[in-house]
């Protein structure tokens, strides 16, 4: 290696990024790539590894901090800025257009001319063979990009962004859509790039594949930079203990459970087909009255498909699930919530919980419009809302104006409260909950978890999916790990159970057996 | 002054604004246009009030504007827009002629009762169309309700033009409605029937339907956050239909309403533009029922001065639609003030951060 | 049978090109603007302004190009004033729509009215024309010749436009971009491409081809200009293109079928038939053709995820055994 190899060819220096929802994304993140490594961005969902990489790629403006490149400070307003300065990006959402060919996504705004007006094809096409060549990337130039498979896509993505010069190359989550043998493939690829002088960026949660390739990591948690370091002279271990673990939290009194009927029945559910890799794969559990269970997993790991799956938001493509002894596939979504006497907490409140620009008062009746005690023949009957919606207000002591306010006026834990309110005072067997305090201040979250483990006394099944590892074992009586779609571990108890074990099986270093899997399932 | 005061004060400010500066558009173009702009804009601005029968035109002019207008809000209620009304409107004219003229057993009150309950009937199911397939199969509901409103008219042309038309008289038109089934005149001297009072009645049952039924609350779920509506378990699709039967059955009734007094004759050899109108009216409402009325009472007052204009000075009456275009343009866009009304709202939370 | 004599000539097919003219450009007016995710409503009265401005410039300055010049630039004006308000301003493009329409029709009386004194047509004033033409050979050959020659220059040009739209759209670097733009405007920001240009640069061909259809109306169908001239023929335009499902031969094919039924519609009234249901036929199978597109790509995707559903229960199948 040469001289430039000690010298950054990135560096960011102090970046601070808010994003005009208050979210902070990043604090004074420093961050440095050398020429010629594979460089891994490391950290949970929401630690602003994305966010991070976008500044540097000009799709988002940094509130505060500098970037250099080689040494000298430049500004990056748009991705034409990036791209000038030789850097590339291959975003998790392909950013082709999928009705044209590949060679016509590679050229496109860069289209080589004939007779002043016309695109040249065959030269785009021989570029195209030309530049895949050069990488040993193989691509069929005329094939378009809607009949490609995904690994495919991502060829494309990573030869668009080498045809533009690009000689640093970040790479978001690119295995997140890989079979193990793309990744694998890629993997090798991203190897040929590193050895012919290019300098890569690799966005990823999955400290295996880290291990594998990369040379450095940096390590975000919360927007926060939590070091660099030598991929050699780290272990899985630290690395799952820097990304995940955290402060212990003020533990709540408890009550053991005391697990009755089983409530849910999920049995080999599978979702995804069509789309590449399967989002769910073969997960079986049951969730018994009297008790909380917990999924672990770190965001994107089909948590999300899971629950809308068993809630009825999506439809069931293979598999079964059995809410209070019926099957509900194919019900209606009303159906399951009044029959199955199912309620669902979803994980995105202002895209699914509430109606943000109706009040208080209307969120609140939307899932008993139709019960006989709040209407009659059609006509609501508002003097009752209007009393039960104070009481409800009252009860889960969300902070307002009164009933009549417009929820978009709200804090983010009083809109959470809104949605629970609504959701956990109609008498229910099964309740899901998908995040329940993401977001949202330490009193809302202490009153949510209260409520919780009050239901659970009252003899509910409970299900609970939270990315906050404190808070999952804070909740669950048992707990299970998903990774990839699949179960990968169960824990009938969480006596004894660290979160540094956890957070293993969470990142896919390890794995039980599929005897101790199987115990998730309950059979009476 | 919290954000919800502040969009509130934002929407009414932009809305007047709206006005303010089509008004002053039109006024600008009246006195490059005409020789005498003083008259004419004395003729615009007064002239509907000046006789018994000018305000009468005002409210003949306003009443189809309010159920179009009402329409309009239920057919975009749940965020898919369609044009359907347009159709409606003519198709539910048409039918009430048809009725009235082909149902031969019945008379007075009753023919005009069970006229409306057919133009009802018909004008709803017909609305359907465009959001059955857009729920379907995903077509662009605008796109079909767009084409759909053309097989409607033609439809309707060819009931008219081969069941209807008085090929005898020399005012070309249908046959002469029968004159019993027409509503009681309110106001001697002018067209204005108890149709006022039935579209007044209308614009209070919409505004309870909207606010005060479950299915109501449930189109305006749908269309504030369809997401959260099918996640409480609302069947999305059958509010969208829902929707769309109530929206095209009152632009039907609109149409209708008009065989019942106004005019002694079906004669309408193309599309009204009212279900456009409509849009305008519905707008200018922000898609409140409950303001309907002062919407299509404005647009009314408009029309009827531009009309009175057009016939005492030498300036044309389509100034009206200059004055509507610009007013919906500004009132629809979105970006217009809104620089104004961010900088306004960073304020604001400053100084409330400040006190805090 | 009359009817059938009367249909199967050459001067109905004469007719039906004839009558398809403004169509095709106004159903290629709606594609640019698609291609680039617009639907653009507003086709209709940008070609009524052109065939207005177009009469009035010839009119009055006796220049039929600075006329054609006028009536274009006014379509473009238009187009772009459309973007202005429906991408930059945002305001939703039912809205732009109806207002800018709106507008249009009030403007066109007015300034009709204030230039001729008339609000109907402009009869009072003498404009001039777009001229047809025989095509040299083909004039020459019987029926063929009939067909298609002794055209107006306007209808060559909608044929010629066709072809030119097709390598625009397919040929071109502005092509691509616009295609590009309209179905993933993400990606082309991505390669630095800035979709606002690129939309308003499609909205203002839209216009351009818009106004073309207009004047041909007033100029070369007819040399006056009637208020309600396009008849809605902007709004079939929309239709067409959408029958077409974006290719420009699609829609000119569509536009061809709207001009049969029209001159089907002509033949049977001649005949004392109505022609309302004959009329009403291309809005049907339009509609059933955008509902067939629809239908189809749905079935695609969902048997796509059926076959995979059944390959996995066939391989579960196996593992089990």
């Amino acid at each position: 290696m040469n001289n430039n190899a000690s010298l950054p060819v990135i560096e960011m220096k102090g970046i601070t990024k808010i994003y005009s929802n208050g979210v902070i994304a990043n604090k004074d993140v420093d961050f440095s790539v050398k020429s010629g490594e594979i460089h891994a961005v490391m950290g949970e969902n929401g630690a602003g590894k994305s966010t991070l990489m976008k500044m540097l790629f000009g799709m988002e403006k940094p509130d505060k901090g500098t970037i250099f490149y080689r040494g000298k400070p430049v500004m990056i307003h748009q991705p034409s800025d990036a791209i000038a300065l030789k850097i590339g990006m291959v975003h998790q959402e392909f950013m082709l257009v999928p009705s044209l060919t590949v060679a016509e996504n590679m050229m496109l705004r860069e289209e080589p001319v004939k007779g002043g007006i016309f695109i040249d094809r065959a030269k785009a096409v021989e570029e195209t063979v030309k530049i895949s060549e050069k990488y040993h990337l193989p691509i069929d130039p005329n094939a378009r990009i809607i009949d490609l498979p995904v690994g495919m896509k991502q060829r494309v993505e990573i030869l668009k962004a080498l045809y533009r010069g690009a000689e640093i190359l970040i790479l978001d989550e690119p295995t997140a859509v890989l079979t193990p043998q793309e990744t694998e493939e890629l993997f090798r690829q991203l190897q040929i790039l590193r050895e012919i002088g290019h300098t890569v960026i690799f966005i990823s949660h999955k400290i295996r594949e880290v291990k594998q390739i990369c040379d450095r990591i940096t390590i975000l948690k919360n927007g926060l930079s939590m070091g660099v370091y030598n991929v050699a002279e780290i272990t899985e271990a630290d690395i799952s203990r820097l990304m995940v673990g955290r402060e212990v939290k003020m533990k709540l009194d408890k009550k053991k459970a005391n697990p009755g009927d089983v409530v849910l029945k999920v049995d080999n559910l599978c979702y995804g087909y069509g789309e590449g890799k399967l989002k769910v794969n073969d997960v079986s559990f049951t969730v018994r009255s009297g008790e909380i269970v917990g999924i672990a997993g770190v965001e994107g790991n089909g948590q999300r498909e899971l629950l809308e799956l068993i809630t009825g938001l999506r439809g069931i493509q293979r598999g079964k699930v059995s809410a209070s002894g019926l099957d509900i596939r194919g019900m209606s979504i009303q159906k399951i919530r009044d029959k199955a006497k199912m309620a669902y907490i979803p994980q995105d409140r202002l895209l699914f919980g509430v109606a943000s620009e109706a009040t208080i008062k209307e969120n609140l009746m939307a899932n008993r419009i139709s019960n006989r005690e709040y209407s009659r023949a059609g006509v609501i009957k508002g003097g009752k809302f209007t009393k039960r919606s104070r009481e409800l207000i009252e009860e889960f002591r969300i902070k307002c104006g009164g009933e009549e306010q417009t929820v978009n006026m709200l804090s983010g834990g009083n809109i959470q409260k809104v949605v629970v309110a609504r959701e956990l005072s109609m008498p229910r067997n099964l309740i899901v909950i998908d995040q329940p305090s993401r977001g949202i201040d330490v009193g809302a979250t202490k009153f949510i978890h209260e409520k919780i483990f009050e239901l659970r006394d009252a003899n509910a099944a409970i299900l609970v999916n939270s990315a906050d590892l404190a808070e999952i074992m804070e909740l669950s009586d048992s707990l299970f790990v998903m990774y990839e779609g699949e179960i990968v571990a169960y824990f009938k108890s969480l006596e004894g159970v660290t979160e540094e074990q956890l957070g293993e099986y969470m990142l896919g270093i390890n794995r039980q057996t599929p005897e101790q899997i199987k115990e998730a399932y309950y059979e009476q | 002054m919290s954000n919800k005061q502040l969009n509130q004060v934002f929407s009414i400010v932009k809305t007047f604004l709206a006005i303010l500066i089509a008004m002053v558009v039109a006024f600008v173009v009246i006195l490059i246009v005409s020789e005498e702009p003083l008259e004419a804009l004395h003729a615009f601005l007064l002239g509907p009030f000046t006789s018994v029968r000018r305000i009468g035109n005002l409210i003949e002019n306003t009443i189809p504007l309010i159920y179009v207008g009402l329409g309009v809000c239920v057919l975009w209620a749940t965020g898919k827009r369609t044009l359907s009304g347009e159709g409606c409107y003519y198709f539910g004219g048409l039918m009430a002629a048809l009725a009235s003229l082909k149902i031969v057993f019945l008379h007075g009150k009753s023919l005009t009762l069970v006229s409306i309950l057919i133009v009802i009937a018909v004008c709803g199911l017909m609305a359907l169309l465009p959001m059955l397939v857009n729920l379907k199969y995903g077509t662009d509901a605008f796109v079909v309700s767009l084409l759909f409103n053309y097989v409607m008219f033609y439809i309707g042309n060819y009931i008219f033009s081969n069941y209807l038309m008085d090929i005898t008289s020399t005012s070309s038109g249908s046959y002469p409605l029968p004159t019993d089934s027409f509503l009681p005149t309110l106001i001697p001297g002018t067209k204005v029937t108890a149709n006022l009072i039935i579209a007044l009645l209308m614009i209070a049952l919409m505004w309870f339907f909207m606010y005060k039924t479950k299915w109501g609350y449930s189109i305006r779920l749908v269309g504030l956050n369809p997401n959260c509506a099918k996640y409480v378990g609302i069947n999305v699709f059958a509010v969208c239909m829902l929707a769309q039967f109530i929206g095209g059955a009152i632009s039907g009734v609109g149409g209708g309403m008009e065989m019942f007094g106004r005019n002694p004759r079906f004669s309408w050899f193309s599309l009204t533009n009212m279900g456009w109108d409509g849009i305008m009216v519905a707008t200018l409402a922000k898609y409140k029922p409950q303001y309907i009325l002062f919407s299509a009472l404005f647009l009314g007052y408009v029309r009827t001065g531009a009309d009175i204009m057009n016939r005492s000075s030498d300036v044309a009456s389509e100034i009206v639609m200059i004055i509507q275009a610009v007013m919906i343009l500004f009132i629809g866009a979105s970006s217009f003030l809104a620089h104004t009304q961010q900088k306004l709202r960073v304020k604001y939370s400053d100084k409330v951060r400040q006190e805090v | 049978m009359g009817i059938l004599e009367n249909i199967f000539t050459a001067s109905f097919l004469y007719t039906v090109i004839r009558v398809s003219t403004p169509l095709i450009f106004a159903s290629l007016s709606s594609l640019v603007a698609r291609k680039a995710g617009v639907t653009n409503i507003t086709i209709d009265s940008t070609m009524l302004m052109s065939a207005l401005i177009g009469v009035l410039v010839s009119a009055f300055t006796g220049s039929l190009w600075l006329a054609l010049l006028c009536g274009m630039l006014v379509g473009v004006v238009m187009g772009i004033f459309m973007g202005y308000f429906h991408i930059m301003m945002n305001t939703n493009m039912i809205l732009t729509g109806v207002a800018i329409n709106t507008f249009t029709n009030g403007a066109v009386v007015m300034i009709l009215y204030a230039f001729t004194g008339d609000k109907g047509s402009s009869s009072m004033i003498k404009s001039l024309g777009v001229p047809g033409v025989e095509i040299p050979i083909l004039k020459n050959i019987p029926v063929l010749g009939e067909i298609l020659s002794g055209h107006n220059i306007f209808t060559y040009v909608a044929f010629l436009l066709v072809i030119a739209v097709w390598f625009l759209m397919y040929r071109t670097p502005l092509g691509l971009r616009i295609r590009a733009v309209g179905e993933n405007s993400s990606a082309a920001r991505s390669v630095g491409e800035n979709p606002t240009k690129v939309k308003l640069i499609a909205l203002g061909l839209s216009g351009f081809f818009a106004s073309l259809g207009g004047m041909y109306l007033s100029m070369g169908n007819m040399q006056v200009f009637i208020v309600g001239m396009t008849s809605s023929r902007g709004f079939i335009g929309v239709a067409a293109d959408a029958m077409g499902q974006g290719n420009p031969v699609g829609a000119m094919l569509a536009s061809l079928l709207f001009g049969c039924a029209n001159a089907v519609g002509n033949v049977l009234q001649i005949n004392s038939f109505s022609t309302d249901m004959v009329m009403a036929i291309p809005y049907v199978v339009s509609i059933i053709g955008i509902i067939i597109y629809s239908a189809r790509e749905k079935q695609r995707k969902e048997s796509r995820v059926k076959r995979a559903i059944a390959e996995a229960e066939r391989n579960a199948g196996a593992v089990a055994r």
